[in-house]
């Protein structure tokens, strides 16, 4: 395999409009939540990934330490790790792979045999969800796109280019371009997550406390 | 918007204040980050509460609801004191150095302009400039004269200090002083530009369209309209209502923005006379006026001949007098119309792709008003809160006896036709599936709707005044062609039998063809240009530009632009008196010696100056729209105007926190020029009312568009946002016992809605005049009927709203009311 | 306008036509996916259109087959959105495709507690009647000042933003034509 794919999630960009969310839907064919879950006071939501939610955008409101509101957005999907834990949890090869030309981790209807949790509890950033009929449910970098040399739906959609798509040598200069673009911006602590591991790059400007970053206990 | 979306990439400063773009103009928000990130751009985030475009702002600055001209009073007082205006543009393209009528004045203590008779300025003359004896204006382009503009507004806004704007606004001093160097910082030398996004956080005020005047003295006074990246530019919240008022679905207008006739207008002679202006006299020797309007009577004859065509002649005055009158000073505004209809005036209504049940302020009032309709017909894509009314809450369907029909039309991918962005480019879109089942296009049910009360009045000799219906030209849907392309024809013009100018039956190439002795024909003349002979239907054309060629983004070969394809009006302010980019950067227009290159400009007429440095006589002066040709710093009565003051002044909303004026008991405590509806339902807490003592704001959010009529059926949308919230502060929720997520009710004097809480650090409490005042908000965009129909469940926020609005539009103050919170029993 | 495929697939070029068919890749045996797009794209028809919600206008292609609309996403050749759209935009195929659109005409008579389905025939001369006599009851020629006024205070419409221009233009034609006054919309409220 060639370096894939990888994304380039920009949170110094995202104002949460959350069409990545829904364009997530549209292409895949995913159907809201049934029944619609109700608000719990917080413009996030669903509360959850899901079998038929892949990508959501995590919200928090904090005060840093010159009392300035900090209110930031963050998107909770597969990361598409490079050596993925998950892969390597599954009892049967074929029931997760790697697509060659992307590297997206990729789960097959053989997830169904899998151990939910053992998968799930594999993953470092505890995103697997089980389907009704037991098969595991993720992100799948809308690799039939790419692979029509289209990027993924919601980098398409996303009005403001947080979300950047595209070879990993190219979005790894992007994002070091970016990150010192935005350290020079006045954000000293700005960071890119797991920048060597993971096909789903996060740069954030502020100290990682201020995100809502969900990963597992 | 003066100018348009991509623009907003050449800004150097962007202030977001009435306004909410990252959630309600979302992608609005790609040319803000491209802005910021590559244009080096500020963006200021002023609002009551820290919403999602706060959440990328340089600045942020809170205000309480109600005080945005306290708050760029300051920020023109700020200007003024430190003389931080573009010079020039000033004095050469603005009316800041003309001299004032010697009678006119403000009286600080009574917070009341000169002309004012107890209930409206109904004598606006010392509101005039002082002319000389050819009635050229007065000047003093030193701007030291006392009676100049320049000095008059800096008298008035010598009041508004930061301390005195920070007791009112509740906006922190020093925020105060970061917004206003930010802003006029970055903005104030020629070559550089700020712009200004504002929506219905502006207007929904009864000091609306005084707010809008605030700013735009502000970026006269800076030089900002005109330039690339500057502008006033209104955030149309709908995606053609930008058009739909092109088109003037208004009382007072007819299309293209020509007035509708008053009864005192008895003949088409006295109505063109009435609204024809005369281009003020400049001093000789320099550029004059265009006095665009003055074509007035070329565009008024060829609407009509557009509305009755061949039955339109010179000797019926072209069938001007079946075109109905208002009565003089009447008022005809939605929020009258209600009122009407609530006095059963009204007796049948088309609410025709609207739902008026939720969208208008004080929404009991509306249900109230339709269950007393003889009849109503709702033109809808889904059932709404408005088709539903009469099975609603607080209603038994027994006891209504309004007849309602509910038409099935055919949604925006499902026909064919043009929409106006907010950055005025009409754009043509297809059709790619029929409508489901009996749905049809609307242009279809008015012709069948038309056709059947047309056949009705040929039937019976008795009916009332049936003339304009008989003869109204209404030949759109005979032949093979679209009728949306007919219709669009019809709206550019043809040149007409007796034409001398173009071949009778062709299109005519655009305005400037226009005549007013019935030879052309335009529905629309602002639309003239749009579908011509030579390049077709230009609102279809898609060829976007080179970034390297077309450095501003003005995309002149995508869709098409009013007027004649300007992307940005008022060019000719963007360049100095020889014609050269103030922003050489970012041209806009230039003259290179012979013709303009860049934008259309406003005109074609050669710079103002010549090389010489002499007044070029031939010329004329930047704002064509206006009589006198130049901005209006102040608001003189000529030409445009507003009818509550010249200068705006900081009043209190109606339903207010502070049972007195902050700037004195004295002071007219709200805006003296508002006109209240009288009814029963009306009502209006008391100011400092104790039993409504928190301040409520409504206002809308990306999931959810307007009413919800559209999204509230979409389940993707749904699950982003699923149900009606309130948004308070922590210190709030503490002090009312609520915690987050709870249910609660939110109550005003005219109705109560259920919320879920969301308890926030985004809204703060305000420190205003040393009291503690809270905010809330709440959107508009859910109700009873989807998506789970529940006649019990009262979640629609214009419940709360209430039904008096600004003076000049009638728009109802929805973003500034008194309300109480309290937790779900 | 009907577009090319290409429209679609705009950075695809040469490839793309062989990408649908899922032919032409070589891919190793355990990695091997699908490579034919999860919506059959390849055969629908495509036109531009602009979306019906906010006034920023962005452009969005619609992709449909056997009259139904499979796919709507951001028009990547519009100069305003690039191919963008934002969650409203983004949801628009449920628009298209939803149960809970009006259909029939509906018709609720006098303190009737509930609907009945009408055909059009039936409706539009109920309504034309209902206008008539509403509108020869409350005709005025002259006002009380006695000046001609050629108007109907008895009627009154909203509407609409969400018409297109050519129809809005109508609209008002049919309006005055019918010597309506009380005539607003979404711009004053």
């Amino acid at each position: 395999m060639a370096d894939g794919k990888s994304f380039l999630i920009d949170t110094t960009k995202c104002f949460a409009c959350r069409s990545c969310q829904v364009a997530c839907k549209q292409w895949n064919e995913l159907p809201a939540e049934d029944p619609v879950p109700t608000n719990r006071g917080s413009y996030e939501n669903p509360p959850d990934l899901s079998a038929s939610c892949w990508v959501k955008i995590q919200f928090k409101e904090t005060e840093r330490s010159d009392e300035s509101l900090a209110w930031t957005f963050v998107r909770n999907s597969c990361r598409h790790c490079i050596d993925a834990p998950c892969k390597q949890a599954a009892e049967n090869p074929d029931s997760i792979t790697i697509d060659e030309q992307t590297g997206a981790v990729l789960f097959g209807e053989g997830t169904a045999s899998e151990s939910y949790s053992k998968i799930r509890l594999a993953c470092p950033f505890d995103i697997p969800r089980q389907g009704a009929g037991g098969q595991l449910f993720k992100c799948v970098m809308c690799y039939d796109r790419v692979h029509n040399d289209e990027v993924p739906a919601c980098a398409k959609a996303c009005p403001s280019d947080a979300i950047e798509f595209g070879d990993r040598d190219e979005i790894l200069s992007m994002a070091d371009a970016r990150l010192e673009a935005v350290k020079a911006d006045g954000f000293p602590d700005a960071v890119i997550l797991d920048r060597r591991d993971v096909r789903l790059l996060v740069l954030l400007a502020d100290e990682a406390s201020l995100y809502s970053l969900h990963t597992r206990d | 918007m003066t100018n348009h979306w991509i623009d907003i990439k050449n800004s150097d400063v962007i202030l977001i204040m009435g306004s909410n773009a990252a959630e309600n103009h979302p992608i609005s928000f790609r040319w803000v980050t491209e802005a910021r990130v590559n244009n080096g751009a500020k963006l200021i985030s002023v609002d009551p509460r820290f919403t999602r475009t706060s959440s990328k702002a340089d600045v942020y600055a809170p205000l309480r609801s109600g005080t945005d001209i306290a708050f760029l009073g300051g920020m023109l007082n700020y200007i003024l004191q430190n003389d931080l205006i573009h010079e020039e543009y000033v004095t050469e393209y603005t009316n800041g150095a003309y001299l004032v009528d010697e009678n006119y004045d403000f009286d600080p203590e009574a917070g009341l302009f000169s002309g004012y008779d107890g209930s409206s300025y109904s004598d606006k003359s010392s509101w005039n400039f002082q002319t000389d004896a050819d009635g050229a204006i007065l000047r003093d382009k030193t701007l030291q004269d006392p009676h100049c503009v320049y000095q008059i507004i800096k008298d008035h806004y010598s009041r508004y200090d930061l301390d005195t704007v920070s007791g009112v606004t509740g906006t922190p001093t020093e925020k105060l002083q970061e917004v206003y160097e930010t802003y006029v910082g970055a903005s104030y030398m020629p070559g550089t530009a700020g712009t200004i996004m504002y929506a219905m956080g502006w207007t929904q005020h009864t000091v609306g369209a005084q707010n809008i005047r605030a700013m735009s003295i502000i970026q006269l006074l800076l030089g900002n309209i005109g330039v690339a990246g500057g502008g006033v530019n209104a955030l149309r919240g709908e995606s053609n209502v930008q058009g739909s008022t092109d088109h003037c679905l208004l009382f007072h207008i007819w299309p293209g923005y020509l007035k509708t006739p008053q009864e005192t207008e008895q003949t088409l002679q006295a109505y063109n006379d009435r609204w024809t202006p005369t281009a003020t006299p400049t001093p000789e020797g320099e550029p004059a006026s265009a006095s665009w309007w003055g074509n007035y009577p070329k565009y008024s004859v060829s609407f009509l001949k557009s509305m009755y065509g061949a039955a339109a002649t010179a000797d019926n005055g072209f069938a001007y007098s079946w075109m109905p009158k208002r009565d003089t000073g009447g008022n005809y505004a939605w929020q009258c119309m209600f009122d009407a209809m609530y006095r059963e005036e009204i007796k049948g209504f088309f609410a025709w792709g609207q739902n008026p049940a939720n969208s208008s302020g004080h929404t009991n009032k509306i249900r109230a008003a339709l269950a007393k309709l003889d009849w109503l017909v709702c033109v809808n894509i889904y059932p709404t809160e408005t088709s539903e009314f009469w099975h609603g809450p607080g209603l038994n369907a027994a006891d209504v006896a309004t007849e309602v029909f509910e038409l099935p039309c055919a949604a925006s991918v499902e026909k064919e036709g043009s929409i106006t962005n907010s950055g005025r480019w009409a754009q043509w879109r297809y059709k790619a599936v029929d409508p489901p089942g009996d749905a049809k296009p609307d242009a279809e049910i008015m012709n069948e709707l038309y056709l059947a009360i047309k056949a009705l009045y040929e039937a019976d000799p008795a009916g009332a005044y049936p003339d304009p219906i008989l003869n109204v030209k209404w030949d759109y849907f005979d032949g093979p062609e679209i009728p949306a392309v007919l219709l669009a024809k019809e709206i550019n013009g043809y040149y007409l039998e007796g034409s001398e100018a173009g071949t009778p039956g062709t299109l005519v190439q655009n305005f400037t063809k226009l005549a007013d002795d019935g030879t052309t024909s335009s529905g629309n003349w602002l639309y003239s240009d749009s579908f011509t002979e030579e390049e077709g239907n230009r609102m279809a054309d898609r060829v976007a530009s080179d970034p390297a060629e077309d450095v501003i983004g003005l995309n002149a070969g995508w869709a098409w632009c009013w007027p004649v394809n300007r992307r940005i009006v008022y060019n000719r302010a963007s360049v100095d008196l020889l014609g050269q980019p103030y922003d050489t950067e970012h041209p806009v227009i230039t003259w290179d010696g012979s013709g303009w290159v860049g934008d259309v400009p406003d005109g074609g007429w050669a710079p103002m100056k010549n090389e010489d440095g002499t007044y070029n006589p031939d010329s004329r002066l930047p704002f064509i729209m206006q009589p006198d040709g130049v901005g209006k710093v102040f608001a003189n009565p000529v030409g445009a105007s507003t009818v509550d003051g010249p200068i705006p002044e900081h009043y209190e909303p109606v339903e207010s926190p502070l049972a007195t004026h902050p700037f004195g008991a004295a002071h007219a405590r709200y805006n003296p020029a508002v006109v209240f509806c009288e009814s029963d339902m009306d009502l209006l807490a008391d100011a400092g009312s104790t039993e409504y003592p928190i301040v409520c704001s409504t206002y809308r959010m990306v999931e959810h568009w307007q009413t919800g009529v559209m999204t509230r059926w979409v389940p993707w949308l749904n699950e982003l946002q699923p149900d009606m919230w309130v948004e308070m502060s922590e210190e709030l929720a503490a002090e009312k016992g609520i915690a987050n997520g709870e249910h609660v009710r939110v109550r005003s004097i005219r109705g109560e809605v259920q919320a879920v809480a969301i308890v926030t650090k985004r809204f703060k409490p305000f420190t205003i005049m040393d009291q503690t005042v809270h905010q809330i908000g709440v959107p508009w965009c859910f109700g009873w009927v989807a998506p789970n129909p529940d006649p019990t469940r009262e979640t629609n926020g214009n419940l709360l709203t209430p039904n008096v609005g600004d003076p000049n539009t009638r728009i109802p103050e929805s973003k500034a009311f008194m309300v109480d919170v309290v937790k779900e029993a | 306008m009907l577009v090319t495929r290409r429209d679609f697939l705009k950075t695809s070029a040469v490839t793309a036509g062989v990408a649908i068919t899922g032919m032409g890749f070589a891919l190793a045996p355990v990695e091997a996916h699908a490579a034919e797009l999860r919506k059959d794209l390849g055969e629908a028809t495509q036109t531009t259109t602009i979306c019906p919600y906010c006034g920023v206008g962005c452009g969005l292609v619609v992709h449909a087959s056997d009259g139904k609309v499979i796919n709507i996403e951001g028009d990547s050749e519009h100069p305003i959105n690039q191919g963008t759209a934002c969650s409203k935009g983004a949801s628009l195929y449920q628009m298209a495709n939803n149960d809970n659109r009006l259909t029939t005409v509906r018709y609720r008579a006098a303190n009737a507690t509930e609907w009945q389905d009408l055909s059009w025939d039936e409706a539009i001369p109920m309504i034309a009647q209902r206008v008539k006599a509403t509108r020869d009851a409350t005709f005025e020629e002259t006002n009380t000042a006695g000046n001609t006024v050629n108007r109907t205070l008895g009627i009154g419409s909203l509407g609409s933003a969400a018409l297109d221009n050519e129809e809005c233009w109508l609209y008002q034609k049919f309006l005055r034509a019918m010597g309506l006054v009380y005539i607003g919309h979404q711009a004053r409220n």
